[in-house]
């Protein structure tokens, strides 16, 4: 396994309520495995992944749960050590392309200063390495584009060139958190295959953090759905989408329009995410949940289902 | 790049000549200088023999047609007290008063700059406060007040350094500077330092809020995510960033420490062209105050001129224009 | 509001308060040329008047004028020039900026491109040459403060006015047909009003400085009214035979009055705009 993380709970402790914003996960990634990370907004995705960084702001504590990455155990690293393995071992991408690089250096010195932070070469070579980055990730005349400013670039371009700035230093992990979220289809399918054939090609674990199931569908491997803080469902991706064991997932593929039968109306989920501070008892899932019974006040644990699969629910919609 | 600099340029000769213009104007609708010139006792013919003489006669658009020429061939007039060209008076002061505000604005920017990005990168540590009221202070405290003061520790109570006025001058490159010997150092420090004090308040809170907003942007998490050093984040990504509101405060500021130099130069007696501004009118020496004006406002745009070009240098999004 | 806020406004009533009771504070009436006794020029603070039983706590002047009396009415020209120049200004800028902001187009242009040019130059610039124009006098440089500092109260004025301009209430005074100078004064002035309060405070010191410099450069006031600008003039040539105090306590005196201003005017900024606050 690249990644094998175990029992991690997060938690924003404020002046008034302390936020339980993620809630005993464990997950592992295998080289060259595509993971898609699913869950809405607040639902303790994006903190999830951002903690295998230690990107997370000072406000977020970690409360227990360890984090090994290649066998190596994170949670015990100082910042010093940690920015070693940033950018080298695992890399990380976020959403806006727009203001991920900075406006006023160049390509060319962003891609570079990532190899010389990590690698014990010469501006040449780094700078050698920076145009194989760039055309790995198929961008025309990358000699061309070392000398432009990211506003000179398209937001897909610019995307482009922040995912080959992680990639550079050939990561053992890559992390992105909704890094496609902000292209159009097209764009997004492009970078989402490119992604894909790297990782296949080069033995790279990826960690693709989504709002959209849609794009773990087409792409990842296996899907882990989080919901208030909790794994609620993984598995194989194909199985997973196609007979969703958690009535959450159901309920977010019946969302999904290219899914619903023409003319059929499109599903929604009634009602509201749960309040983290402090989590319901429970199941959290139970206040929207079309097949909530008694039982379900007890809460479940997540449960094998099969050899594959793992479901976090009494009454699940497929059984092994 | 080129278009930009045409552009700018001929901005700036419209500038000038509306500025001409008012101050023309102001100057024209003050008085009559015949009263000045001719003899209280001269009749209706004599004066209006001087005044057709002089040009006075010609509707006042005319006047300015006069004016603008002999501006145009350097001239603004005599001085009434010193008998000598305005224009000389005012030029062969303005070494002075640029070396006092260049040196003011160089502490302000070495003083303010390191400090402001300190407290910037800790943004609600007491460190920071202590920094937003320091910057509170150097607002509040007028400047002439503070020269005094310097004075009052420096040269009176500890002898240190010279009450007042610029130490031996030699020529650079045909300008006489006071900077290449200690002794000019040792007068320059406290004008400088006094001058220097609003400015370096003002850059202080400006890099202080600068650092704090760059430090918040998505530039700089990605940043932190490829494993650069603190010191290459702030030296370089965040230092690259906020250079651009600096220089571009510190470019316009500029002129008002010129402006701002009357004050200092009137209490440390520093031989500039405020001082000469200040004992002009004092003493009523029309032609000299309006050379000083004009001068300055030339000065004014040509800074502006300035920092618009080193704006474009600095950023890029302005240099190549925006294409996304 | 802040605690600083509160207690630089604490600060600033005593101020203003010190400055209206002048005359029943002061041991002495400056301006008596009677009550004056040369024997008394120039005193140590603490010193023993040479006739009477008074003490000059904060020593006396070239003239043996009482420091602590003198800086009494000294502040109290210095505020009347500060407030009178500010309050005028304010309401030339507001006037301006509305309309500015009402009328838009050519008019709207035209205004910000004056405000524009004038807040290029140095306020101490303009003043100077308006007061190297008429001379000193205390309505010419309350005029000339005006002058210099109108732009600033505009611009605040029809920044805030546009975005109110564009808000349904006032849309629906519109639609309503109340003439346009009660939709003015009545729904768009009052949302105004906090970012006015905040530019006023800092403009009070500003001009209070600004007064005081322009006094001391011999261009302001005349000496016949001696601002706190005037009275540390004064003393500049005793500071050099260590006679420190004839322009020190006036000068700690205009300090305190314009940190005061500043102080309340950075914690109005902060009430006005949380936002701000929370960085």
């Amino acid at each position: 396994m690249v990644l094998a993380v175990d029992h991690l709970s997060l938690r924003i402790p404020g002046a008034q309520r302390t936020v339980y914003a993620v809630d005993d996960v464990s997950f592992a990634i295998a080289p060259g495995e595509v993971v898609a990370l699913v869950g809405e907004s607040g639902s303790g995705k994006t903190l999830t992944a951002l903690a295998l960084a230690g990107l997370n702001e000072a406000a977020v504590q970690r409360v227990g749960g360890s984090i090994r990455l290649q066998g190596e155990e994170l949670t015990d690293l100082s910042e010093r050590a940690l920015r070693r393995l940033r950018g080298a071992a695992l890399s990380v991408v976020f959403q806006d392309p727009m203001a991920t690089l900075n406006p006023v250096l160049t390509v060319g010195t962003q891609l570079s200063e990532t190899v010389l932070a990590h690698r014990r070469v010469g501006r040449q070579e780094a700078r050698r390495r920076a145009v194989s980055a760039l055309q790995a990730v198929g961008l025309p005349e990358p000699e061309l584009r070392l000398r432009a400013y990211p506003h000179q670039l398209s937001g897909g371009m610019r995307q482009r060139v922040a995912i080959a700035a992680a990639l550079i230093n050939e990561p053992a992990l890559l992390i992105a958190d909704e890094a496609t979220t902000a292209l159009d289809a097209t764009l997004q399918a492009q970078i989402l295959a490119l992604v894909r054939a790297h990782g296949h090609a080069h033995g790279t674990a990826v960690l693709w953090v989504t709002h959209d199931l849609a794009v773990a569908a087409g792409f990842a491997d296996r899907v882990l759905v989080m919901y208030g803080g909790q794994l609620i469902e993984t598995g194989p991706a194909d199985r997973v989408l196609r007979q969703p064991a958690h009535p959450y997932t159901a309920a977010l593929l019946a969302a999904i329009p290219s899914r619903a039968e023409p003319g059929s109306e499109l599903a929604t989920l009634p009602g509201q995410p749960p309040d983290l501070a402090p989590p319901p008892p429970g199941c959290r899932f139970r206040e929207r949940c079309p097949i909530a019974r008694a039982e379900c006040a007890a809460g479940p644990a997540l449960h094998a289902l099969g050899a594959e699969r793992q479901v976090r629910c009494f009454f699940p919609l497929v059984t092994s | 790049m080129i278009a930009l600099v045409l552009r700018r340029l001929l901005q700036s000769a419209l500038v000038l000549l509306v500025m001409s213009l008012l101050v023309f104007v102001a100057v024209y609708a003050i008085g009559d200088p015949i009263a000045l010139l001719v003899d209280p006792q001269a009749d209706q013919h004599d004066v209006a023999r001087v005044r057709a003489s002089l040009g006075l006669d010609a509707p006042w658009w005319a006047q300015y047609g006069y004016f603008l020429v002999a501006a145009g061939r350097g001239d603004l007039g005599q001085s009434f007290i010193h008998g000598e060209p305005a224009i000389r008076l005012v030029l062969e002061r303005m070494p002075a008063t640029l070396e006092l505000a260049s040196a003011a604005l160089l502490i302000a920017l070495f003083a303010g700059v390191p400090l402001g990005l300190w407290a910037g990168l800790r943004p609600n540590s007491i460190s920071a406060r202590l920094v937003n009221g320091l910057s509170l202070l150097g607002f509040s405290l007028p400047t002439f007040w503070v020269g005094m003061m310097l004075i009052m520790l420096f040269a009176v109570g500890l002898g240190w350094l010279p009450t007042g006025g610029r130490g031996p001058t030699e020529p650079v490159f045909g300008v006489p500077l006071s900077i290449t010997g200690i002794a000019g150092w040792r007068h320059l420090l406290l004008p400088a330092a006094t001058l220097a004090l609003f400015k370096w308040s003002l850059l202080l809170r400006l890099t202080a809020g600068a650092t704090r907003e760059a430090m918040r942007q998505d530039y700089v998490r990605f940043a932190r995510a490829r494993g650069l050093s603190p010191a290459r984040i702030v030296g370089v990504h965040v230092l690259k960033n906020i250079l651009i509101p600096i220089v571009t405060v510190s470019g316009l500021e500029f002129g008002s420490l010129i402006a701002f130099a009357v004050v200092t130069e009137t209490v440390f007696a520093w031989p500039g062209m405020g001082k000469l501004l200040i004992d002009s009118i004092a003493v009523l020496d029309r032609p000299v105050v309006v050379a000083y004006l004009l001068i300055t406002v030339a000065l004014f745009v040509a800074i502006n001129l300035v920092v618009d070009l080193l704006y474009a240098l600095l950023d890029p999004r302005v240099r190549f224009g925006s294409t996304a | 509001m802040s605690r600083s806020g509160y207690a630089a406004l604490i600060a600033l009533t005593l101020l203003v308060g010190a400055a209206l009771f002048a005359p029943w504070l002061a041991p002495q009436n400056p301006y008596d040329l009677a009550a004056l006794d040369v024997f008394d020029a120039r005193l140590p603070p603490g010193s023993p008047a040479y006739a009477g039983q008074m003490h000059y706590w904060l020593g006396t002047d070239a003239q043996g004028r009482d420091m602590l009396s003198a800086m009494l009415y000294g502040l109290r020209i210095s505020l009347v020039v500060g407030f009178a120049s500010t309050v005028l200004a304010l309401l030339i800028g507001i006037v301006f900026g509305l309309i500015a902001a009402w009328r838009g187009g050519w008019v709207d242009a035209l205004v910000m491109r004056i405000v524009d040019v004038q807040l290029s130059f140095p306020a101490i610039l303009l003043a100077l040459v308006l007061l190297a124009v008429t001379g000193p006098g205390l309505a010419k440089i309350v005029l000339a403060l005006v002058a210099a500092q109108w732009a600033y109260y505009a611009r605040a004025t029809r920044g805030v006015a546009l975005v109110e301009r564009n808000k349904d209430y006032i849309a629906a005074a519109r639609l309503l047909r109340l003439p346009s100078w009660r939709v003015l004064a009545h729904h768009l002035l009052p949302n105004c009003l906090p970012t006015l309060l905040v530019v006023a405070a800092l403009q009070l010191a500003a001009a209070i400085s600004l007064e005081a410099t322009l006094s001391f450069l011999g261009i302001g006031l005349p000496v016949t009214e001696p601002s706190l600008g005037l009275l540390i003039a004064n003393g500049f040539q005793y500071l050099l035979s260590g006679r420190y105090w004839i322009s020190v306590f006036p000068g700690v005196l205009l300090v305190l009055l314009l940190v005061s201003c500043n102080v309340l005017a950075d914690a109005l900024r902060r009430l006005a705009d949380p936002r701000e606050a929370a960085r």
